[in-house]
């Protein structure tokens, strides 16, 4: 019983429920307008008159998704990237086409546009949840009161005439008054699922970008060190992960972008300039 | 590999793992599904097969599922398994 009454003082239950409800707008807005840009900027694109008008959905699918990525690490304290940057790497010619040409080659750009896509319909099944959880939270009341106030009402082909009638659903209002917190939180994980999976990343090339900024920064460091920077940069999530930080070193330096040293502690990594290879080298 | 190398080849074990037993439970849903809807034809006037239209919709999800969850592996998980092997560390 006590597990089921916790979460209704809970501030983080009625954030959620008010996520719900207000993410419908955003992802009406941001569907008409992406899918508009989009759609005629491909069909356009022959006439090269396309490539502006896909760059602009593009970036409004970046602002929307900062937008979502902030609602969502807020109000359903899901784990979500601080600020993230394109790379800009291997980006040439002038400032338009080297815009454009980042942000085509971003994961990061597909996941946001995927996102401006699959918004609508989760949103409409957000809403579909927040408010039919609400009109059977409070359904029930709304007949007596209508009785008091004297106006009959109906259930189907069933007319409520009397005061008495019309208390039956309260048993289930009340019901729905206990269950609806706990609801809410076991829907939370659907929303925050597709907004990880899709805006919670950090590009291959972003990633790449951010480990050589690390270690510049550093001097030289341990990949310890390097993942509890990333991690202080972009929040700690999936990520930053182990995995994603040894992947990104082990390329680099594989790529001769960074140069390692083992010791006994673990292996240190230094930028080339620094490193014994680049000396070496020269 | 050091020790930041052996956490990570288990990272990537793990997430291999998770993977693949996120794919058996939606080949399961997809199988207590399409037996569910095959009774309910056989049940009914067992006339046009109607059941073969969310089986084969389905199965072309279920095939997607399997790839990503078999073969597709991202390029850290194929740099961080590679060099698990070439040290002679089983992720």
């Amino acid at each position: 019983m006590r597990w089921l009454l916790e979460p209704h003082g809970d501030r983080q239950t009625l954030l959620i429920l008010v996520y719900l409800l207000f993410s419908l707008p955003l992802a009406i807005v941001g569907f008409v307008v992406v899918l508009v840009f989009v759609a005629v900027g491909l069909g356009l694109l022959i006439t090269l008159a396309g490539l502006p008008l896909l760059a602009v959905g593009m970036r409004f699918a970046h602002a929307l998704a900062s937008i979502e990525r902030s609602l969502v690490a807020s109000m359903l304290d899901a784990p979500m990237p601080r600020a993230t940057q394109l790379s800009r790497q291997g980006a040439t010619g002038g400032f338009f086409w080297r815009e454009l040409s980042t942000r085509i080659r971003s994961g990061q750009t597909w996941g946001e546009l995927g996102f401006a896509m699959l918004q609508l319909p989760l949103a409409v099944l957000n809403f579909v949840v927040g408010v039919g959880l609400i009109g059977l939270m409070f359904g029930g009341f709304a007949f007596p009161v209508l009785q008091l106030a004297g106006v009959d009402s109906e259930f189907g082909t069933w007319e409520i005439d009397s005061f008495g009638e019309s208390l039956i659903f309260i048993p289930a209002s009340l019901l729905f008054l206990a269950v609806a917190p706990r609801l809410l939180i076991a829907w939370r994980p659907i929303p925050v699922g597709v907004s990880t999976l899709l805006l919670g990343r950090l590009g291959w090339g972003e990633l790449r970008q951010a480990v050589g900024e690390a270690i510049a920064g550093r001097g030289h460091g341990d990949a310890f060190e390097i993942l509890d920077d990333l991690q202080r940069r972009y929040g700690p999530g999936p990520w930053v992960s182990p995995v994603r930080v040894e992947g990104a070193l082990l390329a680099m330096t594989e790529a001769g972008v960074i140069g390692s040293e083992p010791s006994p502690e673990g292996t240190r990594y230094l930028p080339m300039q620094a490193s014994p290879l680049a000396e070496h080298d020269h | 590999m050091d020790e930041f190398g052996k956490l990570a080849a288990r990272e990537s074990e793990a997430r291999r793992i998770v993977r693949r037993q996120w794919f058996w439970l939606h080949a399961a849903v997809f199988a207590a599904v399409q037996i569910y809807l095959y009774v309910i034809w056989l049940l009914g006037s067992g006339s046009h097969p109607w059941f073969l239209y969310p089986l084969f919709g389905w199965l072309i999800l279920v095939a997607a599922h399997a790839v990503i969850a078999f073969v597709v592996r991202t390029p850290e998980e194929i740099l961080v398994e590679r060099e698990a092997k070439q040290t002679g560390q089983r992720p």
